[in-house]
């Protein structure tokens, strides 16, 4: 292994930052610290202060659609083993404009497959087979192909699809299944490997 | 808040703590002056506050923008963005397309703690645009007067980048530059791409350190005569890490490898003992003595809403180009009835931003790799150069002014929707399908962003609303804006060649690609290169301040922010910023010590 291949564990990584924390100086700033605000929120020790926007029975629905858009496979669980569907509630819990739009497309969205369940295979959403759950959630699996009458179904998954992968893919499980593998401290960056270089067709490219 | 501001009477007030008043305030103290430091926000300490390795997953919305927000949750900026609470300001027209986004950010040390860290010379043609093409104006000084201060710069605060000796691309001095992190995989694609369309990929110059700096040796190269500023400036280097290629740089940097002023400014000038800083000081105007000279400045404190003054043998204004212009104007005496040395009328005028228009696309060749860490230095580590002058002065394109294009991808830590949009690709796909997509599409996502130079022109200005205050009861700015004609050419242009560079890559473009170019452009204001509105200039009569950046007709009042510029470059305006406020900060000092002020 050479010197430009050591990676800096995570707690000689924090060790640095301690040491340089260390020599800050401020001794003659005069003014006020943080005051914890929406815009001066805590960086370092977040809080997640949203949840509770949808009911207990449109989160079952939520978590039934979220396992049905990332069910578990051989690389990775599904979406509720990571409590993805608890982040479709976080977000359209939030007081922004947009989060409240969203919770309004959710749960019209939700409502549309519970009436279109009832009326197609006679019970709600959560109640029916999968197959019959596939057969509705087919038609409205994306905005292009979807029928001009189930447009508004398409926008709600397409935002539910979003929204699942979102917390699926910001989980370890998740970020794991793609190969995100960086948030790492190194002492060196060593660019692509050989491997990567040969699969992007750059090998005879100009590699120094 | 201490009585002591008020009480002291100090050499220089240093309105601001950014990029220019960052600098202006370490010149100045490690010279000896006494120095007052006036923040409108709270103090900040990116040793202690910056978010390091904190997982999107952890964060509200996992990280995504919002109006509170506006870069994300773990962007650095405190209590800013393009609307601050209790700060409204106006606009001169009701068009959407004439609106100008005024972004600040309420904390010291500013918008450097989360800016992009591009850090790019302007060039030769950069400070004479006027005598190349005959529009807009050339600037007071050439690319010679502030090559030193380049050089300065970047030894202090760290860039790295190579030098390639093309046109109006200036090279650093041998041994300046810092080494470029090698390329990730998109940025090489990228470069093969572009080889047979004659456009250079060439590392970028970023103010991140990609090596530790040398403390022994540029601290005495930057002050061969100055034994204070050369201790003060060792001790603090000494104390910056090299990058861990970790953690995105907006968020600040709590081992100093990027260039903060709150890190790399502050801390040295601090421990001169030469520096108060007060912050939560919002200033409303400058003041005057009988002599017309400055005297110092009236500031509100935003703690308890009172007024108070401070007092200087020189005032320095670095509040951020429209903050400083808008103090000019709110500076209002029988001697300036319409704002300090605006005899002509010419403060808050040929207010400037950058032209701005991206595309994105998805690269094929950039599917299913092998998982590998493209963190790097979070920003780039290669970009494209402005690659058509010479067909530019032939006249063939049609718009006179260049622009770079900034490249953004790879294998990113997911955030909020890191899947949008691929249903285009899937035809809509959910379940073990779409698992095996996000698989196959993460990290072929490309967007790449032009960034080009707008010319200065009558419909950008600001002025005060005089019907309108802020919560400190200070009179607001009312911004006018209208794109010229050559800058929607630009964009139209940026979006032509940003698509053929995708599709020479093999990839799908995912964005609109735009013939005309007023729908391309990003809104005034939105790429926050806000420079201009107190130009500097040859002339008293055409110019707010001369090639000192000092305001005609008061010998003691200077400018150190973007405001004085006269031209905006595609060339990010930070690293001119500061080796501007360098040369003038040497100017004052060498006036004092002539006795001059």
């Amino acid at each position: 292994m050479t010197a430009s291949k050591l990676t800096l564990d995570r707690r000689a990584a924090l060790k640095l930052i301690a040491s340089t924390s260390a020599a800050a100086a401020s001794a003659q700033v005069l003014g006020e610290n943080a005051k914890r605000s929406a815009t001066d929120p805590d960086l370092v020790n977040p809080e997640k202060p949203w949840f509770g926007g949808l009911s207990a029975k449109e989160m079952a629905s939520v978590a039934v659609l979220a396992d049905m858009i990332i069910p578990e496979d051989r690389f990775s669980p599904k979406a509720t083993d990571v409590n993805a569907h608890f982040y479709v509630d976080e977000y359209v819990s939030a007081p922004y404009q947009k989060c409240q739009e969203a919770l309004q497309t959710i749960r019209e969205g939700l409502r549309w497959l519970d009436e279109q369940s009832v009326m197609r295979f006679g019970d709600a959403f959560n109640e029916i087979s999968d197959r019959e759950r596939h057969m509705i959630v087919e038609e409205i699996k994306w905005v292009a192909s979807a029928n001009d009458r189930n447009k508004p179904a398409a926008i709600f998954f397409a935002l539910l699809r979003d929204l699942v992968a979102t917390g699926f893919y910001t989980s370890f499980e998740g970020m794991a299944d793609i190969g995100y593998v960086g948030n790492k401290p190194s002492v060196s960056f060593d660019g692509p490997s050989r491997e990567v270089l040969i699969k992007v067709g750059l090998l005879d490219g100009d590699i120094s | 808040m201490d009585s002591r501001v008020e009480s002291k009477e100090y050499d220089a007030i240093v309105v601001g703590s950014g990029a220019g008043g960052g600098m202006a305030a370490y010149v100045l103290s490690t010279a000896g002056l006494k120095v007052l430091m006036l923040e409108a926000g709270r103090a900040y300490d990116p040793v202690k506050e910056t978010p390091m390795f904190n997982w999107t997953k952890d964060a509200p919305l996992r990280g995504a923008s919002t109006p509170d927000k506006p870069f994300g949750f773990y962007d650095a900026t405190i209590d800013g963005g393009w609307e601050v609470p209790g700060e409204p300001y106006s606009q001169g027209s009701d068009d959407p397309a004439r609106e100008f986004k005024w972004w600040r950010a309420r904390m010291l040390g500013g918008r450097t703690n989360h800016w992009g860290r591009i850090s790019l010379r302007m060039g030769e043609y950069d400070f004479k645009p006027y005598s190349r093409d005959g529009l807009g104006f050339d600037w007071p000084l050439s690319y010679g007067d502030l090559a030193p201060y380049y050089d300065k710069t970047e030894m202090l605060i760290g860039v790295y980048g190579s030098n390639e000796g093309l046109e109006n691309t200036p090279n650093s001095p041998e041994g300046v530059l810092l080494p470029p992190p090698k390329a990730r995989a998109y940025e090489l694609l990228t470069k093969k791409a572009c080889e047979p369309l004659g456009i250079p990929v060439i590392p970028a110059h970023l103010s991140i350190l990609s090596e530790k700096l040398d403390h022994e040796t540029i601290p005495k190269a930057l002050f061969p005569d100055n034994e204070l500023a050369e201790a003060v400036t060792r001790d603090s280097m000494k104390s910056r890490a090299a990058c861990f290629w970790a953690t995105d740089c907006g968020r600040g940097c709590s081992i100093k490898a990027n260039f903060q002023s709150t890190t790399v400014l502050i801390p040295p000038a601090l421990a001169t003992g030469n520096l108060d800083i007060q912050t939560d000081a919002m200033v409303r105007e400058v003041t005057l003595d009988k002599k017309g000279r400055a005297s110092g400045v009236i500031y509100i404190d935003k703690v308890t809403k009172r007024e108070k003054r401070a007092k200087a043998r020189v005032v320095v204004v670095a509040a951020s180009a429209a903050e400083s212009s808008r103090i000019f104007l709110n500076s209002r005496s029988n001697l300036f009835p319409d704002g300090l040395a605006n005899d002509n009328g010419l403060v808050g005028k040929y207010l400037m931003d950058t032209v701005g228009a991206g595309v994105g696309a998805q690269i094929p060749a950039l599917e299913s790799l092998p998982p590998h860490n493209e963190d790097g230095a979070s920003a780039m580590h290669m970009y494209i150069p402005w690659w058509n002058y010479q067909a530019q002065s032939r006249g063939e394109l049609g718009f006179a002014r260049g622009y770079h294009i900034e490249l953004y991808g790879g294998r990113r830590m997911p955030g909020h929707a890191p899947f949008r949009g691929l249903e285009n690709f899937t035809g809509g796909a959910y379940g073990i399908d779409f698992k095996e997509a996000c698989r196959r599409y993460y990290g072929s996502f490309l967007w790449f962003e032009g960034r080009g130079e707008m010319i200065p022109n009558d419909d950008c200005y600001l002025e005060i609303d005089s019907e309108r205050v802020d919560d400190w009861g200070i009179p607001v700015p009312k911004f006018h804006w209208k794109w010229g004609q050559q800058e929607l050419d630009q964009a139209a242009h940026m979006h032509k060649s940003i698509a053929e560079i995708f599709e020479a890559m093999g990839g799908t473009i995912t964005s609109p690609v735009h013939k005309d170019g007023s729908k391309a452009i990003a809104n005034g204001g939105v790429i926050i290169h806000e420079v201009g509105s107190l130009m500097m200039g040859d002339d008293p009569k055409k110019s707010v301040l001369n090639e000192h950046c000092q305001a005609w007709g008061i010998p003691n009042l200077f400018v150190a922010d973007g405001a004085p510029f006269v031209s905006n470059a595609d060339k990010n305006p930070t690293l001119t910023i500061m080796a501007l406020a360098w040369r003038t900060s040497d100017y004052i000092v060498d006036q004092f010590k002539r006795r001059n002020i």
